[in-house]
């Protein structure tokens, strides 16, 4: 490097360390490679957690750095400080949990979905493609699917809310419906594990498999998104087959 | 007839790779939202099942199928023969619940591996068209 600010940052960084554990070195060198944490943090913001608790992460990771980095062993600060403050991010992402949260642009793009094929639905009389759906919502098809992918592999609504405070009436008038699975074939058998499941669980099995409504249907009905049928009944079969296996194993 | 072929480690984690790529053969063929999310589940039912078949199987591969207006689908899993075979309750459950999600399933065995095969067809956009 020739450039000659950067080598008067450097001498005086070089400075810098050679006084720590100084407090106001440190701080002046915070401040010094600041910049640094800000473009790490931007390089992770796609992952859709607000910048300044990135900048706040990455600070950390700047932190750890300056207090290990060694002088002598001949490289620049910079190209320590980077490898640990990306380090510092991954790890936050990954104790945070990130893979499991739903990036905030995605999460929008759910919700913006979850009215859009609801009114679709009831505009067309039947389930929307995905191209209509993409119209709509001004999506290509590809953010379409992607917002799909999303609402399968995340949580935007909690899965265990109450469906609908003033339809309980048609809960417990359906009661009885849900008790039917019981009896039929196929059903029959996994009698004791449908016997544990709540009863809204029961009623989304009964609907699908034994009445064989389409989920957008049942959304209607049920007076809860389409995306929150899909979630739940995914969720159903899964504690079935899981209560299943484990009865035979 | 094109056919996409897609492996994954036999593990229940990877399943969402094989149902997002399914849902997104059936957007381009305009199956319905109703219908995608039908196969997606049809997908999971299948593999889950699969991989309760078979000891220690190492590779899940679906081949998906597009035609006009319908995809076919054959989930397939290697590895040695479970012991205790599952049958009896999630035998039932699984015909049952791949019967009210699928046009058609049945059970197919290629060359010694158990796989699923299941048919569905764009029921709702091709009657819109």
């Amino acid at each position: 490097m020739t450039d000659p600010e950067k080598e008067i940052q450097e001498e005086r960084a070089t400075e810098l360390f050679a006084m720590l554990p100084d407090d106001g070195a440190r701080e002046e060198l915070v401040r010094m490679f600041f910049p640094l944490v800000e473009y790490l943090s931007r390089r992770f913001r796609s992952r859709g957690e607000p910048l300044d608790d990135l900048v706040q992460v990455a600070s950390i990771g700047l932190l750890k750095a300056i207090d290990r980095f060694e002088l002598d062993r001949g490289v620049k600060f910079s190209t320590y400080a980077v490898p640990t403050i990306i380090g510092e991010l991954k790890r936050h992402f990954r104790d945070t949990g990130w893979a499991m949260r739903v990036p905030r642009r995605l999460q929008e793009r759910a919700l913006l979905l979850r009215s859009v094929i609801a009114d679709s639905y009831q505009e067309l009389g039947r389930s929307p493609t995905v191209a209509e759906i993409g119209r709509r919502a001004g999506l290509s098809e590809e953010d379409v699917l992607e917002a799909m992918d999303t609402m399968h592999a995340h949580s935007v609504e909690s899965l265990d809310a109450p469906i609908d405070d003033d339809d309980n009436s048609s809960m417990t008038t359906l009661g009885a419906e849900d008790q039917l699975i019981e009896q039929l074939e196929g059903w029959a058998d996994v009698a004791p594990v449908l016997r544990t499941l709540p009863e809204r669980e029961r009623l989304l099995l009964y609907y699908r498999f034994v009445a064989g409504m389409p989920q957008s249907q049942i959304a209607e009905k049920l007076g809860i998104s389409q995306m929150h049928v899909s979630r739940l009944l995914a969720r159903t079969l899964e504690t079935l087959r899981s209560a299943v296996t484990g009865a035979e194993g | 007839m094109s056919e996409i072929r897609l492996s994954v480690p036999a593990r229940a984690d990877y399943v969402h790779v094989l149902r997002s790529v399914v849902a997104s053969v059936a957007a381009k063929l305009d199956f319905s939202y109703d219908d995608i999310e039908d196969l997606r589940l049809a997908v999971d039912e299948a593999c889950a099942y699969l991989l309760g078949l078979r000891e220690g199987p190492t590779i899940l591969t679906l081949s998906i199928t597009p035609s006009d207006g319908s995809v076919d689908v054959l989930a397939s899993v290697d590895g040695a023969e479970a012991a205790e075979q599952a049958k009896g309750l999630q035998a039932n459950m699984i015909w049952h619940l791949l019967g009210a999600l699928t046009d058609e399933a049945r059970f197919e065995e290629q060359s010694g591996q158990p796989g699923i095969r299941f048919t569905k067809s764009a029921a709702s956009a091709s009657a819109a068209r």
